[in-house]
């Protein structure tokens, strides 16, 4: 759902060179454009920053529009055959009201979504989808509903990520495992620390 | 394994058969599925990817016009089908199957390492819900109107046909419904349709220009809502089952013919949408602007043509202004005589049914048609 912080979690996710990187529209159209290979040197870590986007971008809807997103799926696609379809697999947030309407992933697709315990964070959420300017749309809870009934779709949870570094190192390494891709705690919790201590608060 | 880049949401039949085609084809190959919308991924595919294996298979869902317009007087070939051709040319020891939605795209590509088959057009898409769909046989006899000639985007052979309905007059003998877009519509018809009158053409050019005036006012046409999947809240796009139950089903009640509108006509190759099977659905007596061999086609696959009621020559006719003229003229009185219309509907009405159980079974036939195609292509090159 909007403001469940879909952005980092899948960046969370997509640290291991198995895993396609989420990168800049820019360099999604230059790659595209010249059916480019992405080396394998490509720091994820650093394109992943959430601590620079206050100085390079005006507000954090700037920040997320400047990434290729749900809508640039076919392109990331495309771009895995230009880099020899080396990746395994793309990881990449998607809102319900997108899932129905745009969106038709090839039948291996898994879907996950991202739990949290509003009683405790959903102050935080009202807040996030403000900063982001995300907005709930009015049929977007039961299409959320309908998702979770109709699909073999999987709990990430970020009440768990959210609570302590312990608490992250579990669930992190759970969602691996469920994922069936190696688990890179260092670069994990140094990713968590950047977008916590930007977007929630000093740790 | 095929390789998915992209796929409509509607698309139930083509993938799953390419899928299982695929799978099967015993020579070492590659192969990817896409769709042809957005073209930038098409056309970037075709124009950056290197051919690793002596034989790569490709399918490509809908049409490859690249949304730009054929204009039969300069044009050779689609857009789509000039970067398939470039694509072609710089791999020479490869051969490419290509799997299509377009019919007669040999007619645009003819290169020896290439091998095209047709899976029919995008008119199979919503397998599952198209075939159970419910034809239009409670017409209203009632209706004071005879046909209906349905347009969204805006396209040079859409514009031409429906000025020179508006132009003759023939127009207030139907329901034309033509796109209200938000961002505007035409207001100079050579600024949209770069088509070349001859000097045969005089007569029909005043009324065509004469009839766009009348299109450019508007008030002899329905609007065709811009948002009509999300106004019916209908859960993705192109949901073409769901826009035919909620809003034309009752036009087709109203109506006994229909002049489709399809997406493309002055192309050689042709491609059949959703909009010829509504015709079939919605049991009004067809007239197709569509590319020529398009008629004939659907006579094949088995479809009543109602030849002994309409007249098709137009089928076979290249010139898209004459082709347009004849589809109206030679049917004038089908078009303009409601009770003759009517009539005609009535002594025909068991053809109509018979042509619903055809279009539940178009799937049978393509698929037929593809792995037949398939099994030559294979014998052929190996």
């Amino acid at each position: 759902m909007p403001g469940h912080a879909g952005n980092f979690v899948s960046r969370l996710f997509s640290l291991g060179s198995e895993t396609m990187p989420l990168i800049r529209q820019a360099m999604m159209d230059e790659y595209i454009d010249h059916g480019l290979e992405i080396a394998d040197s490509f720091d994820r870590l650093a394109n992943y920053q959430f601590s620079t986007v206050p100085s390079e971008f005006e507000n954090w809807q700037d920040f997320h529009r400047a990434f290729a997103d749900h809508k640039q799926y076919s392109f990331y696609r495309l771009l895995n055959v230009f880099c020899n379809r080396k990746y395994s697999r793309i990881v990449f947030p998607l809102h319900p009201h997108e899932f129905f309407n745009d969106f038709s992933g090839d039948a291996d697709t898994e879907f996950y979504y991202v739990d949290l315990d509003l009683d405790q964070w959903g102050e935080w959420v009202e807040a996030s989808q403000q900063k982001l300017k995300f907005r709930v749309r009015p049929l977007e809870q039961t299409q959320f509903d309908q998702l979770k009934s109709e699909y073999n779709i999987k709990p990430i949870y970020l009440s768990h990520l959210l609570k302590d570094q312990y608490s992250f190192v579990q669930e992190y390494q759970r969602v691996c495992a469920e994922m069936q891709i190696p688990v890179l705690l260092e670069q994990a919790l140094t990713l968590r620390q950047d977008w916590y201590s930007t977007r929630i608060g000093q740790l | 394994m095929t390789y998915l880049i992209s796929r409509p949401p509607t698309d139930d039949f083509t993938y799953p058969l390419f899928n299982e085609l695929v799978n099967n084809i015993p020579n070492t190959h590659e192969s990817y599925y896409m769709w042809s919308c957005p073209p930038l991924i098409m056309d970037r595919f075709f124009q950056n990817f290197k051919c690793r294996t002596p034989l790569v298979v490709i399918g490509i869902k809908d049409s490859l016009d690249s949304w730009e317009p054929f204009n039969w007087w300069h044009d050779r070939q689609h857009t789509g089908s000039i970067s398939i051709e470039g694509f072609v040319k710089r791999n020479p020891d490869t051969n490419i199957i290509l799997f299509t939605s377009v019919e007669r795209l040999d007619l645009e590509l003819a290169e020896p390492n290439l091998h095209i088959i047709p899976w029919g057009g995008d008119w199979v898409n919503q397998k599952a819900r198209y075939s159970v769909l419910e034809p239009v046989l409670d017409k209203n006899f009632n209706s004071d109107r005879t046909f209906i000639c349905l347009n969204r985007h805006v396209r040079p052979h859409r514009l031409i046909t429906l000025s020179y309905l508006l132009g003759t007059g023939y127009a207030k003998n139907g329901i034309i419904s033509y796109l209200k877009n938000p961002d505007g519509n035409p207001k100079v018809l050579l600024d949209e349709v770069s088509w070349v009158f001859g000097p045969d053409h005089n007569d029909i050019r005043e009324k065509i220009l004469s009839g766009f005036d009348r299109l450019v006012r508007g008030d002899e046409l329905v609007d065709d809502t811009y948002e009509i999947y999300k106004q019916y809240g209908e859960s993705f796009t192109n949901h073409n089952v769901g826009n035919f139950e909620n809003k034309l089903r009752s036009m087709y009640r109203n109506s006994f013919v229909e002049i489709v509108g399809e997406s493309q006509f002055s192309a050689p190759s042709f491609f059949i949408t959703e909009k010829t099977a509504h015709s079939f659905y919605g049991c009004n007596f067809p007239i197709i602007m569509n590319g020529c061999g398009t008629v004939a086609h659907l006579r094949e696959l088995g479809l009543d043509m109602f030849d002994d009621i309409i007249d098709h020559t137009y089928d076979s006719i290249a010139n898209p202004f004459d082709r347009i003229v004849t589809a109206i003229e030679s049917n004038r009185r089908l078009i303009t005589d409601t009770d003759y219309a009517k009539q005609s509907w009535i002594a025909c009405k068991s053809r109509f049914k018979n042509n619903v159980s055809v279009m539940h079974n178009i799937y049978t036939w393509y698929e037929h048609r593809t792995r037949k195609k398939l099994a030559e292509t294979l014998e052929l090159i190996s």
